[in-house]
Parts: structure tokens; sequence; C-alpha cells
């Protein structure tokens, strides 16, 4: 068994940064635009899963390899993707090598991964995370600073951290906003 | 919403509430809790932290969003207050701009050009000068202060004239400076749009038209852009940081030593990459010949390469491409082309 350390470092250290690729390859393979994060999700949530038991030796091709059952498994559940599908999935290997060059992202990649992240984010959200990268302001003091509750202060972290994620990790940095559905989930319980 | 958003909205709420300042240890407990459910709340945790995490990068960006901003003055006295790393630097940056910038202190012993190297004709002491670089052509310039400029390949650099203070134009191309400090008449360069104020130090400056680099070997420099209007931004960079100032702002990546050596690579003839697109190291190759490379396609530019290269043998770079990455080299009339 791998211990919850060792595999969250294998998770951030490896998997993540194959993040844009992976989507990208996800994007090649599957229509429907909406289903990408959800399958990205079971992806990686399969990656640990299996990871649990023994870290992989080749972790691209691992995550790779999942990705294509999933997206197959999916096919088949679904029985709407049309055969030239399974064709292009046998390309995965092509994935995986364009992949590798993903992982050295160097410091100025980051940079501007950084700054375009923070340029997309709407002018509010903007601010609030700019007062917390920036400033160092706790989310009290934010409140104050801004004039608004502490709950648009944390509505708007939300919003910030999922998106400057995606952003950081080579994603377009755009996210949906969650519904009122979850609000005050993590709160209190 | 679907489930994938959904879990990724509570661990976002997890991370929120944890950074809050109010985190104890029932709290913490509680979201252990949490992430024990199931394998894909650590996944969304774990990413969304990291990620997250890897965002304090802003800290480090001295610029001016290209967005509008309503708040902009807001904006900018945020970062005048950020934390010491970021900010410290351009705090000490203003308290050092006093006098300086457009306004020129006189040097006592004058400015302009001691020698110049490879049969220049030699300048009136008195006169501005142009120094101009053919294609593939390095040559190093000493000043009449004591400092020393190098110029690499297709570069343009005019100097003040005599007793108009320590000043630089780089109109084109590259040049690395070795400055002689001195502490009461700064040296300035000025790539376009931008100002590069020395603090006694060694540094390069490359311009791309608008687009200009300044990697700093050692000491400090202070990069301005002069065609802002009334509020002046600026940023303070020492040894082994990096700024890109762009048009619409400056991205400064500190403590980037080794990217700091291989942009000066071509002070000893090389060219340095580290996983770099292919179609920028070509970019860079082309810089030194009139015999340019180009790409046939946009796929493989994107290729990325890495390694250490003589300036003056592309063949040996043409020769890499082929054999370890199996793209074809071929001569036309224009120059060299590689296709896939």
């Amino acid at each position: 068994m791998v211990d919850d350390r060792q595999l969250e470092r294998w998770f951030c250290e490896e998997v993540l940064p194959l993040e844009a690729s992976l989507t990208r390859y996800l994007r090649r393979n599957w229509r429907t635009a909406e289903q990408i994060m959800d399958i990205r999700q079971d992806i990686y949530e399969a990656a640990l899963t299996g990871g649990r038991q023994e870290l992989p030796a080749n972790t691209p091709g691992y995550v790779f390899t999942i990705a294509r059952n999933i997206l197959i498994n999916r096919a088949k559940r679904e029985r709407i993707v049309q055969f030239e599908h399974y064709a292009d999935m046998e390309s995965v290997d092509q994935g995986v090598d364009l992949s590798a060059t993903d992982r050295h992202l160097d410091a100025r990649d980051a940079l501007r991964r950084a700054q375009e992240g923070i340029e997309r984010l709407p002018p509010r959200c903007r601010e609030v995370v700019r007062l917390r990268k920036i400033e160092g302001l706790s989310t009290r003091e934010a409140a104050a600073r801004m004039g608004v509750g502490i709950d648009t202060i944390e509505r708007q972290l939300v919003l910030g951290i999922r998106a400057m994620a995606d952003a950081m990790l080579g994603g377009a940095g755009k996210i949906r906003r969650g519904g009122a559905a979850s609000t005050g989930k993590a709160r209190r319980q | 919403m679907n489930r994938a958003t959904m879990i990724e909205d509570t661990a976002a709420r997890w991370i929120v509430r944890q950074e809050s300042g109010e985190w104890s240890a029932e709290d913490d407990a509680a979201l252990t809790a949490w992430l024990d459910e199931q394998m894909a709340h650590k996944a969304a945790f774990w990413r969304l932290r990291h990620g997250w995490a890897a965002a304090d990068r802003v800290g480090a960006l001295g610029f001016q969003t290209a967005a509008p901003r309503s708040r902009a003055r807001r904006g900018w006295q945020a970062v005048l207050r950020a934390r010491p790393r970021a900010i410290g630097a351009i705090a000490a940056a203003l308290a050092v701009t006093v006098g300086i910038g457009t306004t020129l202190v006189r040097s006592p012993t004058g400015f302009g050009l001691g020698h110049i190297a490879q049969e220049k004709a030699s300048p009136s002491a008195s006169a501005p000068v142009r120094i101009q670089t053919p294609v593939g052509v390095r040559q190093a310039i000493a000043l009449r202060d004591g400092s020393r400029v190098e110029l690499n390949t297709a570069t343009v650099v005019r100097t003040a004239a005599r007793d108009q203070g320590r000043e630089v134009w780089l109109d084109k191309g590259e040049a690395y400076f070795d400055i002689v400090h001195r502490p009461d008449d700064p040296f300035v360069v000025h790539a376009g749009p931008r100002t590069v104020t020395v603090l006694g130090t060694r540094f390069t400056v490359r311009r791309d038209g608008d687009k200009v680099t300044v990697a700093v070997l050692s000491g400090r420099v202070r990069i301005e852009d002069a065609s802002a209007g009334t509020g002046t931004r600026s940023a303070v960079i020492g040894q082994g940081d990096i700024a890109y100032a762009q048009s619409h702002g400056t991205l400064v990546a500190l403590a980037a030593p080794a990217r700091v050596e291989a942009m000066t690579g071509w002070r000893d003839g090389v060219l340095v990459f580290d996983n770099q697109r292919l179609g920028d190291a070509v970019a860079d190759f082309n810089r030194y010949t009139n015999r340019p490379i180009r790409i046939a396609d946009p796929s493989t530019a994107d290729i990325r390469i890495g390694g250490t290269f003589q300036i003056d043998n592309s063949a040996g770079f043409l020769d890499l491409l082929q054999s370890a990455y199996g793209l074809k080299v071929r001569s036309d009339a224009n120059g060299i082309v590689v296709e896939p």
C-alpha cells in the first residue's frame, strides 16, 4: 500500500502535469465537451485507486491507458459513438509522446499561465485573488477592504481557486460556476 | 451541475476554509473524513490545492493587466502594499528613482565611446554614436566610463553624446552590459518603450520590436515603462532574474539563474535551449543567418527541443533534427526547409 502522502506527491508531480495533454486527448476523442471534466475526474479517481496499490513505473502510459479504457467503456454505455472513435483511440501512444513534453514546464511558462489565468478572471474575482495572493489578506480582511460580506469573498475565492488551478495546470482557466445546490456543503456540517 | 463540478466546488470550499485563518482540529478531522469518503474527493482536493499553490506566482508579476480595469489605481496600490518578495524591491526602486529617469545627472567625466573594437570609425568623443552589427557578427565596445557593451547579431545601439549622461539606446537586437557602478550617476538603457536603469551590474537586454527581455547576471536593474502615462510602472530585478516586457505589461521570473545563463550563451558563441519550441529555437538561429531555416508545418514547430548548439554551426542543429526527430531537411532557393 502506498500511503496518502506518497500518493499525493505522485499525483501532483507525475499525474497533474499531464493534465493539459490529457484534456486535449479527451477533446479529440470525445464529442460532448460538457462531459470532459467528468471523464477527467473519473480518470484521476481510477489512477489514484490503482496507484494506491503500487505506483506505476511509467505514469503517462498508465494514465493514458486508463483514459482510453474509460472512454471505451463510456462509449459502449452510451451506444452513440461511431466506429472511428475506436480507431482513433488506438493512437493513444502518440498522445503519450506529446504529453511527456508538457511535464517540464519552466518558470517562464508557469508565469505566463499565472498571468493569463488572472487576466481571465472576472473583475471582482480577480480582485479577491489579488488580495489573497499578492497582499496576503485573510478572508475577513479582504471583506473589510472591499466592503462586502465574508460570504461574497468566499464565493469569489471558490471560483478563483478553481479557475487559477485550472489555468496553472494548462487549462483555459474558465470554469463553470457551481449552482446553489452545493453552497455551504463544506461549511459546518 | 455534474458530479465532477460538484466535488470540485466542495473541495474549493475546503481550501477557502482552511486558508481563512480560523481552522480548528475539528475542521481538520472533518476534512480528513470527507477526503476518505471517496478517492474522487482526494483527486479534486489535491488537484486544486496543488494548482492554487502554483498560482502563488502571481505574486511575482509586476504587471498591468491587459484587460481594462475599473480600479486600476487601486490595483496598483495593492501591488505596492504586497508582500516583501514582490514589493520590497519595487518600494526600494521608488526610493532610488528620485532624481533619475528622464532627468539626467551629468557625469563629471563625460560619457561616450572610448574605443570600438573591429576597426569601426572612431567617433568624435562628443558626438552621439551609432553602432550596428551585421547578421552573424558579435562585437564588443568599451565605453569611456569603463563600462563594456557586447553587441549580439543584427543589433543597433546608440550612445548619448558626451556630457549627456550615461545613456544607451538599444534600437534593435540584443546586447550584454557590464556597467561600472556610480551611485550618483545611473546608467540607463532605453529599449523601445522600456527603460532599464542600472544600479551597477552585468545584464543583457534583448529587443524584438515591442518585446523586451532583460536578464540579470549580477547586481540589480530597474525596468520602467516609459510609455506609461502619469503612473510610472516599474519593476526591480536582481541577480538570476529575468523580466519579459511586452506592450501590455512586464512579467518577472525570479531566481532563474539557469535560464539567465542560457540567455547569455551567445557571448560564448552558443545557443542554449531548454525544452523550447522548435519554432522558437529556429527563430533564434535565424537571427544569425541570412539563409533562414523555415518549418513547413505548425505541429513540427511545436516539438520541444533542448541542447547547446554552436551559433555558427546550424548544420549540427539540422543533423540533430534529422537523426533524433526524423525530420526532413532540404535546401531551396530561399533557405532551408524542415519538414515532417
